[in-house]
Parts: structure tokens; C-alpha cells; sequence
């Protein structure tokens, strides 16, 4: 539809409007750290900086900042979330802003900022509604990450509570993504504190997940491999820990691959088959500057620009 | 927020391989960082790890003094497996159970049998290498069934299959059995299910994955002997 129209001012509105609608979709669909995410989000940028579309800058930001997350660029992931915060502090649009507050929690509990990442949490809490940008649903979302930062801080009960309400909600809304979303951080809790329904949440997450969605389809599958340690089938583990290890590795994902990474290195001593699996690209194989941030990532560059301007 | 787990991990790992002191340093990393974030789920697991480390290189009151307030700081949660587990193992069972390891085998040192309390809140018996393990001994190891503190029996380390797998359940229930009846101070079915137990292992032992049947054999039969008092 593009090619037939001339270069223009339309012609490029147009293609931001597709650009911005794309990323979402490729996002669940390769997964948030896929290089295709990251060439979307560049591109969009662009036309959004040519045609002066200040509007479409937080939707952008926003998978912006998944994009980085996902690639566990953590510190260029809070720098967008701030930027989410001002951005839309200055346009005086609330639901956005809490959805910057939420980024930047959630980014803190990566980087082990775990009090500062509760509060910001706690504050993004009362936000409902969907906002452009972001493939899941902010409130059982919000819920399941202050879930895990409050397993960290040894909250457990506190986080099991928000964890149901999440499951709950999910349910309820029957958003294929959102589902997966809070069945991954269910499946990782399981695992943390030692509950056997882990096995369940993973068999669950995968078929919520199937082929459509193969980010969480690699995590369910890695975090059954692990689930299988309890009953003693090591055989299998490594087997399923090395498939969904792979499916992440195929759309970029290095978050949250430790917590595979753990059980598959457990299984190693005992399953030889464990050892053929290979670190996934930007983990530990990929150059990466002092802030443990990939080099290679397409938009990284835009975003140290847009960091600067900002500062 | 990996960070923790991870260098928890890695000295669980390295442990396992027979290096004590990086592991050490590990748990020490992985326990500093997760004060550093206030993770003290993370903090009271490397402790865990850390502890039996110490208790085995004679340092108790150490090992009780570091496990203590980790446990101690936690006010909810306490019927969670990782907290009920720990809260066990940190006051009587993990500790007791290593103090019950025997070296067996005065040609390597690496092997030793004991009594293991698992999360399950049950004593399994069982030999387990430590220290550096040579190809022959990782064998008798692996087809005795390692006893891993928190994990129970793994079997399916043996590559032959599952008929294998479902034999080696079979003998881990009867030294599970034999171990429980040591608890519970009945002599007889101790003597019982120890003996049923050193037959398993020695059948195993000339199964086509292992040439250790003397070894297998002379460790169980000590086992039986020494562990259960039959």
C-alpha cells in the first residue's frame, strides 16, 4: 500500500501510523527483544521526528523500553522510562505517566534497586486502562512485578496475594498475553519460594503461549524442563531446558534466561545432553559497554541520543 | 536481581564439582549482593548453601550463627517449602544429618555416605562424592543416587534409561525406608531395608553403565553395616 503512494508528508504519516500499530504486534509475535521490534521502533522514530509527531513519542518509548528490558539493557531501559515520565508529565497525560512510573519500577528491580523499585510500583498501582505502545494489560502486569519484588525483599505472603490477584485478573480479561505474562512471573515465584504448582503453571503457560506467542512458549518450556528436577527426570530437564532456551535465543530474549540458565547448569553435571546448549546472543557472548549494554542493539544509539538531549 | 541467585548458584555448582572454597567465595558474593538490594529470600538461600560448607570443615557455631538471623528476619511466608524447609534444616535437621556422614573408603576420600534430610522433611540415605571426583568414582556416584540436600534422589543421571531409572527408585525407597526406620529406632526393619538396599546397589553396580561392582558392593555393605547399625 506504501509503494504506490509518493514520498510526502502523508506518505509518511501513514507509515508511522502502521509502524506504531506493527510494533506491538511483532513484539508478541517475535518477541520484545526481536531485531525486527528494534527496526520498527527506529524507523518509527524517524518519521515521527520528520513529520513533528510529539504524540506518538511515549507509545514509542514505551516498546522502546521493552525492547531494551527484554535485551537486559537495563540501564538504557530506565533512562527511556524516565524519559516515558517526563514526557508525559509535560503533556499532563496521567495514564502515561504512571505507565513510566511502572517502566521504571520494574527496571529498578532488575538492576537490584528493590525498596526504590516497590515504591514506584505501589504509586503506578491504581492504573487500569490499556495504553498504546505496550502488548499487555498494566494492572495484572504491575501486580505480578511487584510480586517479585516482593519475593526479593522476603514479603512472601504479600507477594503470593498479588499474584493471585494477578491470575485472577488475567483470567478474567482472557488477554492471551497478559496471561502469559502473569503465568511466567507465577511459574518464577513457584520456583523461588519451592511451590509444586509450578509444574501446572508452566503445562499453562505453554498452552496459552502455543506457537503465537514464542517468547513465553521458550519460558514455559524452559521452566517445565526445570520443574521436572523435583521428580528426579534430569533426562527431560535438559532436554526441555535446551528447547526453550533455544526458542528464547531465536527472538533475542536474555531476561529472565538466568532462572533457566540455573537448572540447565544443575543439569549439566548429571545430563551431558544440557551441555550442547550455547549462551544466547547478548548474554555473555555478545560486546558490551561498561553499563552491560549491548553494542549491536539497533536503536541503542537513538536512545544515548535521546538520553543526552534529556539530561 | 539475578545476581544473587546466580553466584549462589554457580558456588552450588562448583561445590558439586569438588571446590569448596570457590564455592565459598560465591555464597559469600551472592550474600553480600543480596544485602546490598535487601533480597533476603537471596540472602537466607546463600546462607543455607554456605552453612553445611562450614558445618563440614568443623566451623558449627559458625554455621548456626550465620543461618539463625538469615531464618530469623522472616515473619511471613513460613509455610512456603523454602522456608519450612529451612527452618528444619537450619535448627536440627540439615545440620544434624551432615554431622551423620561417614567417610567410607580410605582410598578416596571423595566418597561418603550419610544420612540426608531433604525438604520433604525425610532422611534418605545415600553416598554422595565430595571433593574432586575421578571418571570411576562420578560412576559409583551416579548410580548410587547422589542424595542432594534439597533436591532428594537423582537418579536419572544414567543414561540407559527409564527401566534403570524406575530400578534405581526402587532401591532409593528401600534405603528412604531403611533410613526412616532408623529414625524411628526399629532394628529390624532397618536391617530389612538396608539389606534390600545393598542388593539394589550391587545390581546396579553390573549394570552395563558401571564396572564399580567390588566398590558398590563394599559400600554398601558398610552402609548397612555402619549407617544403620544392622
Amino acid at each position: 500500500m506504501l509503494r504506490d503512494l509518493p514520498d510526502g508528508r502523508e506518505r509518511r504519516q501513514l507509515e508511522l501510523d502502521l509502524q506504531i500499530a506493527l510494533r506491538p504486534a511483532l513484539a508478541a509475535i517475535e518477541g520484545s527483544a526481536a531485531a525486527e521490534v528494534g527496526e520498527t521502533i527506529a524507523r518509527a522514530r524517524t518519521l515521527a521526528e520528520q513529520v513533528d509527531r510529539s504524540d506518538c513519542l511515549v507509545p514509542l518509548m514505551l516498546g522502546q523500553w521493552a525492547f531494551h528490558l527484554v535485551r537486559s539493557e537495563h540501564s538504557l531501559a530506565l533512562s527511556i522510562a524516565k524519559q516515558i515520565e517526563q514526557t508525559s508529565a509535560a503533556r499532563n497525560d496521567v495514564a502515561a505517566k504512571l505507565q513510566g512510573r511502572r517502566a521504571a519500577g520494574w527496571t529498578r528491580c532488575y538492576l537490584g534497586q528493590l525498596i526504590a523499585a516497590r515504591k514506584l510500583l505501589d504509586q503506578s498501582g491504581r492504573h487500569r486502562t490499556f495504553t498504546a505502545g505496550l502488548a499487555e494489560a498494566p494492572y495484572p502486569a504491575m501486580l505480578c512485578y511487584l510480586a517479585v519484588t516482593l519475593v526479593h525483599l522476603g514479603y512472601i505472603d504479600q507477594a503470593r496475594s498479588q499474584l493471585t490477584k494477578a491470575l485472577a485478573e488475567s483470567r478474567r480479561m482472557q488477554h492471551a498475553y497478559t496471561q502469559a505474562l502473569v503465568l511466567l512471573w507465577a511459574n518464577w515465584t513457584a520456583m523461588i519460594i519451592g511451590f509444586a504448582e509450578r509444574e501446572q503453571h508452566a503445562e499453562e503457560l505453554r498452552a496459552v503461549s502455543t506457537d503465537d506467542l514464542p517468547t513465553f512458549l521458550g519460558y514455559g518450556t524452559a521452566f517445565l524442563g526445570s520443574s521436572l528436577t523435583a521428580v528426579g527426570e534430569a533426562e527431560e530437564e535438559a532436554l526441555l531446558l535446551t528447547q526453550g532456551l533455544t526458542m528464547l535465543r531465536a527472538t533475542g530474549t536474555v531476561l529472565n534466561t538466568p532462572s533457566a540458565y540455573g537448572p540447565c547448569g544443575d543439569a549439566c553435571l548429571t545430563w551431558p545432553a544440557c551441555r550442547s546448549a550455547q549462551l544466547p546472543p547478548g548474554s555473555a557472548t555478545e560486546n558490551r559497554n561498561h553499563r552491560g549494554e549491548s553494542e549491536r542493539s539497533p536503536i541503542a544509539s537513538a536512545a544515548r541520543r535521546s538520553d543526552k538531549s534529556h539530561r | 536481581m539475578n545476581e544473587a541467585q546466580l553466584r549462589q548458584l554457580h558456588g552450588d555448582l562448583i561445590s558439586r564439582i569438588g571446590d569448596p572454597n570457590g564455592a565459598e567465595q560465591m555464597y559469600h558474593q551472592a550474600m553480600a549482593i543480596a544485602r546490598s538490594q535487601s533480597a533476603k529470600l537471596f540472602e537466607l538461600r546463600a546462607a543455607t548453601s554456605l552453612a553445611p560448607l562450614w558445618w563440614e570443615q568443623g566451623k558449627k557455631s559458625a554455621a548456626r550463627d550465620l543461618l539463625k538471623p538469615a531464618y530469623g528476619w522472616f515473619t511471613e511466608g513460613l509455610d512456603t517449602p523454602i522456608l519450612r524447609s529451612q527452618g528444619k534444616q537450619t535448627v536440627r535437621g540439615r545440620l544434624a544429618s551432615l554431622a551423620t556422614c561417614i567417610r567410607l573408603d580410605p582410598l578416596n576420600p571423595h566418597l561418603r555416605v550419610g544420612l540426608s534430610h531433604t525438604d520433604s522433611g525425610r532422611y534418605l540415605c545415600g553416598e554422595y562424592a565430595v571433593g574432586y571426583r575421578s571418571p570411576g568414582v562420578q560412576s559409583v556416584s551416579r548410580l548410587s543416587g547422589i542424595v542432594s540436600l534439597a533436591r532428594g534422589f537423582s537418579w536419572a543421571t544414567w543414561r540407559d534409561g527409564k527401566s534403570q531409572l524406575r530400578r534405581g527408585a526402587t532401591v532409593a525407597r528401600n534405603s528412604e525406608l531403611g533410613s526412616a526406620a532408623a529414625r524411628l529406632g526399629h532394628t529390624r526393619k532397618i536391617r530389612a531395608f538396608a539389606h534390600q538396599s545393598a542388593e539394589g546397589w550391587l545390581e546396579r553396580m553390573t549394570g552395563p553403565a558401571g564396572r564399580q561392582s567390588t566398590k558398590g558392593y563394599l559400600i554398601s555393605a558398610v552402609l548397612a553395616k555402619v549407617a544403620f547399625g544392622a
